[in-house]
């Protein structure tokens, strides 16, 4: 089946005009399926950490959102330990005017901000809730470990 | 009016088709017909082709010229005057563009015309946000924030299965009950008795009443100029057409979601429950206005319009004496119909003695002061007994009967179509008013309420076990 001009497009102006700190590359045999990394934003416990995610566009993108996962393991309240986010643009928020890059950059966003009362990993956001400091701390040990290219 | 000129014309209206180019290429569950009749009542834009580059570089003017005319030298479907020589130049009240000094003439329109005419129609052509094709800068426009959208893409919103009782909201602003407007480019031929008669035609073979609406709102809509930009327009004004105008059964997915899990939304808030008492108002006046739409299909849209303002109901968990009190009065307003049609068939008993109830309702409900809508109600009451199985069937006797409780006590088909703006105006506060009335009527009948109003027991409850004749 012919791929849509709107991800045609999308790939073509994500590959022209980048999003600082968030790269996407379509398969070649598939594509509808990218390779994802984002840079752990600064100030963030994830400063640092190079994160590869994986983006699959189905089949009634853009009218459902994109499928977006970590691969690369991350100590966060919000992403739990298969790398599923919970963000809610992702689910029932999602609207056909987001792209690509608005996901990518909001999945950044969270990295910057954790939600622990939202939380999909919920022994990470209790230990975010209670030392916070604490929970920091392991988060940027995760990001050492796992997350150093 | 002949019938090849009328089929003609109303595969285009200002230039753009009535049926998608297959953006989207998934299962789609929007009714075409409604989508047809508002774009020829130009309440929605054409499905326009799109450019995948905008039309004013030079590679766009090529794409442009081939696509379309070659589309037009193959379909007639595109621009119908190129393939069809002998007939008249339709592009004339298709394409507004077109020059209004001789639109009458019958001579065909040269390559470079049509050419030029498209090429005017697709000047200065914008990118519809969503699908990112190159559209005429009169497609239509976000009620809420007045940002682009291309009919294609617009007819793929509608409400989330994970929130049936929430009204789409715009994908651009989030602003609730999304809907569109669409101002045809004014122009002469907009005006032009062969717009009007297209309009017409359209209109006849989907709705006698919306023929006339799309008449006299022609001259309404083309004033408003491009120039004068916008703002914001209110959900309910007559130029709008919401998401979810074009699934008129939008309320029975919410029945379906609520049976599916009950109880687990109670938290929701009011508002979508005076959200979907507001569209039960409208949707009963919708499916007024669309009069010449079989019975059955007014009927089965306010049939779903009931169970989904029964579903928002039970889904807040509160008002359970208001559910048990509609009931409660449903039942009493279906006796009397049973006891009015008893009567005009014992009139005409020996006439009728063998021919269903219908059939008797039908032909004496004149002299009766019930109508033949509510006649034939009841006796699809009957018959629904043994199909109460079959929830939908079952519904549409509920639906005569709310809709004869909504409407005008004199109700009957006539004035169904006639009236149709009446309870647009529909707030929930008054159909709770109008609840209240009925209470009394109901009071009587109390007896016969029902107590236990989980959902597996709302088809049989809706079967009202009435004797037959």
């Amino acid at each position: 089946m012919a791929l849509p001009k709107r991800i045609i497009k999308e790939t073509e102006r994500l590959m022209a005009d980048p999003a600082p700190g968030i790269s996407a590359t379509p398969h070649d045999d598939n594509l509808r399926y990218f390779d994802v990394i984002i840079a752990g934003p600064n100030q963030s416990p994830f400063e640092g950490g190079v994160f590869k995610l994986e983006l699959f566009l189905p089949e009634d993108y853009p009218m459902a959102p994109p499928k977006v996962r970590f691969m690369t393991k991350i100590y966060h309240p919000n992403i739990d330990k298969l790398g599923r986010i919970c963000l809610d643009i992702l689910k029932d928020k999602w609207s056909p005017a987001l792209q690509i890059r608005t996901v990518l950059l909001s999945v950044q966003a969270l990295l910057s901000s954790p939600n622990p009362d939202d939380p999909l990993a919920n022994d990470v956001a209790q230990h975010w809730k209670e030392n916070e400091n604490a929970a920091i701390q392991t988060a940027q040990e995760w990001t050492r470990k796992y997350a150093t290219a | 009016m002949g019938n090849t000129a009328t089929k003609d014309k109303a595969e285009h209206v200002d230039g753009g088709a009535l049926l998608p180019n297959g953006i989207y290429t998934g299962p789609q569950d929007y009714d075409f017909r409604i989508v047809q009749r508002l774009i020829l009542q130009r309440k929605l834009a054409p499905f326009y082709k799109g450019l995948e580059e905008c039309a004013d570089s030079e590679d766009a003017q090529e794409e442009l010229k081939e696509k379309l005319l070659r589309a037009a030298a193959t379909s007639p479907s595109l621009l119908s005057s190129a393939s069809a020589p002998g007939k008249r130049p339709l592009s004339a009240s298709a394409v507004p563009s077109s020059s209004s000094s001789q639109p009458h003439s019958t001579h065909n329109y040269s390559e470079s015309e049509r050419e030029r005419e498209l090429r005017r129609l697709y000047h200065g052509a914008i990118e519809c946000p969503i699908c990112f094709l190159y559209y005429p800068r009169n497609i239509n426009r976000t009620r809420c924030c007045d940002k682009p959208m291309c009919t294609e893409c617009f007819v793929q919103l509608k409400r989330l299965e994970s929130a049936p009782t929430e009204s789409p909201a715009c994908p651009y602003c989030v602003e609730p009950h999304f809907g569109v407007i669409y101002s045809c480019t004014p122009h002469p031929t907009d005006l032009h008795p062969l717009t009007g008669q297209t309009q017409h035609a359209g209109g006849t073979s989907m709705s006698v009443s919306s023929s006339s609406n799309s008449m006299e709102r022609a001259p309404d809509q083309s004033p408003s100029s491009p120039s004068s930009r916008r703002r914001s327009t209110s959900h309910k004004s007559p130029d709008v057409v919401a998401a979810d105008d074009l699934r008129p059964d939008w309320n029975r997915r919410i029945l379906a979601a609520a049976q599916r899990q009950p109880g687990s939304r109670r938290a929701s808030t009011s508002s979508s429950v005076s959200g979907a008492t507001f569209a039960l108002g409208r949707r009963l006046a919708a499916g007024r206005s669309s009069g010449s739409n079989s019975r059955r299909s007014n009927s089965s849209a306010a049939a779903a319009d009931y169970n989904g303002y029964l579903a928002a109901v039970r889904n807040m968990g509160t008002d359970l004496e208001e559910l048990m009190m509609m009931e409660a009065m449903r039942q009493s307003l279906q006796d009397e119909q049973d006891r009015i049609n008893r009567e005009s068939a014992a009139a005409t008993a020996a006439a009728a003695a063998a021919s269903s109830a219908q059939q008797v309702a039908n032909t004496t409900a004149s002299p009766s002061t019930s109508s033949a809508g509510a006649a034939s109600s009841s006796t699809t009451v009957s018959s629904d007994r043994q199909l109460s199985s079959s929830a939908s069937t079952a519904n549409s006797s509920t639906a005569q009967g709310v809709a004869v409780m909504l409407g005008d006590d004199e109700y009957d088909q006539d004035s169904l179509i006639s009236d149709d703006e009446d309870s647009d105006e529909d707030t929930p506060a008054q159909l709770q008013n109008r609840a209240i009335r009925y209470r009394n009527i109901a009071g009587s009948r109390s007896g016969q309420m029902p107590v236990d109003l989980s959902p597996k027991h709302r088809v049989e409850e809706t079967a009202n076990p009435t004797e037959a004749l």
